[in-house]
C-alpha cells in the first residue's frame, strides 16, 4: 500500500470517528479532568487523549461499521466511508480495533478506574445500544447516553484515581442532556430514520410526549449541576449561566411543541447543543478559582 | 477411512477412536493434576481433529460434558452444589437456545464464558485455586468460546482453537484441564443448538477474529503481570467477539419497504 493510500485510509477512518462528535466528547472529558483538579502533567494530557480518540472514536467507528446496511439506506448517511465503498469492511475493522486497542491501552496506562469508564462506554454503545437495542426500541438512545457520560466519568476518573459522586454526577449532566439532543436530531432526521426503520421518540410517541421528554431533560441539567454544587461548594456561576440557557431553551421548546417543524427542531439541536459545553467549560474554571481563592486564605 | 458425501459417522472407527483419545486425555488431566500440558494440547487436537472429521458435534459433546463435566465437579469445586448449579445453567442456555427461535448466537458465547465464573467461585472459596488462576482460566474459556464460535460460523477453520492451547500452558494443572475441557463443550454445545434453530442475528468474522486476537493479547499481558492491561484486553476482546454474533437484522419495516 502507497503511503498516500495509507494517508487516505487513516483520513476515512478518522471520518468515522465523527470528530464533531468526537470534540464534544472530549471537551466533557477533559472539563471532567480539570474539575477533577487534573494537573498539567503533559503525558496523562496525551493519555487522555489517546484514550478519548481509541476509545470514543472508536466505539463511534465500530458502530458505523456494524450499521453500514442501514447507512446505504438513509440518503444522510450513504456517503459515508464503508456505504459509500470508498473503505473495505476488512480494512475498516482491522483500523478500528487498532484504535479501540490504543484506546483501551491508553485508559489502562491512567489508572483502573479510567479502563473501567472506557469498558462501561464500549459495552454500553456497542452491545447494549447499536446491536440490541437500536432497531426495536426507541428509547435505545437511553443505553447509548450512558456510553455518551463515560468520558465525563473517565476524565475525573483520571484526575482523581477514583469513581466518586462527584464525578458520577458530571456523568450524570451529560447522560440527561444527550436525550435532548438526540432525539431532536432524529426528529429532523425523521423521513431518513422511518425509511430505515428505526424506531425514535418522536416517531413512536408523538410530538406532546417527546416535548415533554424535552422539558424533563433540559430541567434536569440544573438540578443535577445544584447536586454537584452542594457537594463541591463551587460552581454557582456556571448554574447561574446554565438556568438561563435553560430558560431559553424552554422557551424554544414550546414553540416547537405549538408548531412542530424541521426548522424548529434544527433550532434546539443548536440551542441544546452548547448547554453542556457551557457547564464543562465553566465549571473548571470556577474550580480553578476556588482553588486559588483556598490558597489566598491559606497564605 | 469411510466417508460419506464429505462427512464420517460416529459409528465409524477411525472416529470413534480420535473421540476416544481426546476424551481420555481430558479425563486423564482432569483425575490426575501431575500429567504434563502437552497432554492437555493433545486432548485438544484430537478433540478438533474429531470434531473436524465428524462434522457433528452433538454426540462427542453430549458424552464429554457428562462424563468431564462431572468430574470436574466432583474433583475441583468446593462445593459441588454450586458447581452444579453452573453446569444446569449452561444447560438451560443451551435448551432456551435451540426452544426458542430468535434467541441470539451472543447468548452461545456470553453463557460458555461467564458459567465457567460462576463455577470458580466454590473453587476459589475452597482455597483450591488463586485468584490469578481463576482469572486465566476464564480469559482462556472466552478465548476458546470465540474461536469455536468462528469456526462454527464457518468462517475460521476448526483447528485454529489449537492456537490457543499453548496458552493453557501457563495455568496451574487444575485450571487448564478444567478450563480446556468446560469452555470447549460449552461453546460447542450452546453454538451447535443456535445453529439447529437458526438465528437472527449474523456473525461477523472480522469482529470475532479481532476480537479473538485482542483477548489473547490480554492474557499474555496478563501473564507478564500487566493485570490492569491484561483485564482490560480481555474484556474488550470479548466485546468484540459478543459484538460479532450480534450482528443485528434489518428492522422489519425497512424490510417491507
Amino acid at each position: 500500500m502507497g503511503q498516500s493510500r495509507l494517508l487516505e485510509r487513516i483520513k476515512l477512518l478518522l471520518v468515522m470517528t465523527k470528530p464533531t462528535q468526537l470534540a464534544l466528547l472530549m471537551w466533557t472529558m477533559y472539563g471532567a479532568y480539570f474539575i477533577g483538579g487534573g494537573s498539567l502533567n503533559l503525558k496523562t494530557l496525551l493519555l487522555l487523549f489517546l484514550t478519548g480518540l481509541g476509545s470514543a472514536g472508536g466505539v463511534t467507528a465500530l458502530n458505523m461499521y456494524i450499521e453500514s446496511d442501514i447507512d446505504k439506506i438513509m440518503p444522510r448517511t450513504s456517503k459515508r466511508p464503508l456505504p459509500s465503498g470508498a473503505l473495505s469492511q476488512k480494512e475498516a475493522i482491522a483500523g478500528i480495533t487498532l484504535l479501540i486497542l490504543v484506546g483501551t491501552i491508553a485508559a489502562g496506562l491512567i489508572n483502573k478506574w479510567v479502563m473501567l469508564a472506557t469498558l462501561i462506554g464500549l459495552y454500553f454503545d456497542i452491545i447494549a445500544y447499536t446491536e440490541i437495542a437500536k432497531r426495536s426500541t426507541e428509547w435505545s438512545l437511553l443505553f447509548g447516553s450512558v456510553a455518551g457520560s463515560m468520558p465525563a466519568l473517565g476524565g475525573w476518573a483520571a484526575a482523581t484515581g477514583k469513581i466518586s459522586l462527584p464525578g458520577v454526577l458530571l456523568a450524570g449532566i451529560v447522560y440527561v442532556w444527550q436525550p435532548l439532543h438526540v432525539a431532536f436530531i432524529h426528529y429532523y432526521y425523521y423521513n431518513d430514520y422511518s425509511r430505515a426503520g428505526i424506531p425514535t421518540i418522536p416517531g413512536e410517541l408523538g410530538t406532546g410526549t417527546f416535548a415533554l421528554l424535552a422539558v424533563f431533560s433540559v430541567i434536569m441539567v440544573p438540578l443535577i449541576l445544584f447536586i454537584f454544587i452542594v457537594f463541591e461548594k463551587y460552581g454557582i456561576i456556571t448554574l447561574i449561566i446554565t438556568i438561563i440557557l435553560v430558560i431559553k431553551s424552554l422557551r424554544k421548546i414550546k414553540l416547537f411543541s405549538i408548531n412542530p417543524s424541521r426548522e424548529a427542531a434544527r433550532e434546539m439541536i443548536k440551542y441544546a447543543s452548547p448547554l453542556v459545553g457551557v457547564v464543562f467549560l465553566l465549571l473548571p474554571l470556577e474550580h480553578i478559582l476556588a482553588v486559588s481563592v483556598q490558597l489566598k486564605l491559606l497564605f | 477411512m469411510p466417508v460419506e458425501n464429505g462427512k464420517c459417522r460416529i459409528t465409524d472407527p477411525p472416529c470413534l477412536l480420535l473421540a476416544g483419545t481426546g476424551l481420555l486425555a481430558l479425563l486423564a488431566i482432569v483425575y490426575d493434576t501431575t500429567i504434563p500440558f502437552s497432554l492437555a494440547l493433545t486432548s485438544l487436537i484430537a478433540l478438533s481433529l474429531a470434531i473436524k472429521i465428524l462434522y457433528n458435534y452433538k454426540y462427542i459433546v453430549s458424552i464429554i460434558i457428562l462424563i468431564v463435566g462431572s468430574a470436574w465437579l466432583l474433583t475441583f469445586t468446593g462445593n459441588p452444589r454450586l458447581g452444579l448449579l453452573g453446569l444446569i445453567l449452561t444447560y438451560l442456555a443451551s435448551i432456551i437456545a435451540s426452544a426458542r427461535a430468535g434467541v441470539n448466537a451472543g447468548l452461545a458465547v456470553f453463557s460458555s464464558s461467564s458459567v465457567p465464573f460462576i463455577v470458580s467461585f466454590p473453587a476459589q472459596a475452597g482455597g483450591v485455586w488463586n485468584p490469578d488462576a481463576i482469572r486465566l482460566a476464564s480469559a482462556c474459556c472466552v478465548l476458546m468460546a470465540g474461536l469455536v464460535s468462528a469456526s462454527l460460523s464457518g468462517k475460521m477453520h476448526p483447528l485454529s482453537i489449537t492456537i490457543v492451547a499453548p496458552l493453557v500452558a501457563v495455568l496451574p494443572p487444575q485450571a487448564a484441564a478444567s478450563s480446556t475441557a468446560i469452555a470447549f463443550m460449552l461453546a460447542i454445545s450452546t453454538a451447535e443448538a443456535i445453529k439447529m434453530v437458526g438465528c437472527p442475528f449474523s456473525v461477523d468474522s472480522g469482529l470475532l477474529f479481532y476480537g479473538t486476537i485482542t483477548g489473547i493479547i490480554g492474557v499474555l499481558l496478563e501473564c507478564t503481570g500487566l493485570n490492569v492491561l491484561g483485564i482490560g484486553l480481555w474484556a474488550t476482546g470479548f466485546l468484540l467477539q459478543l459484538a460479532g454474533v450480534l450482528i443485528p437484522p434489518l428492522p422489519l419495516r425497512s424490510r417491507a419497504s
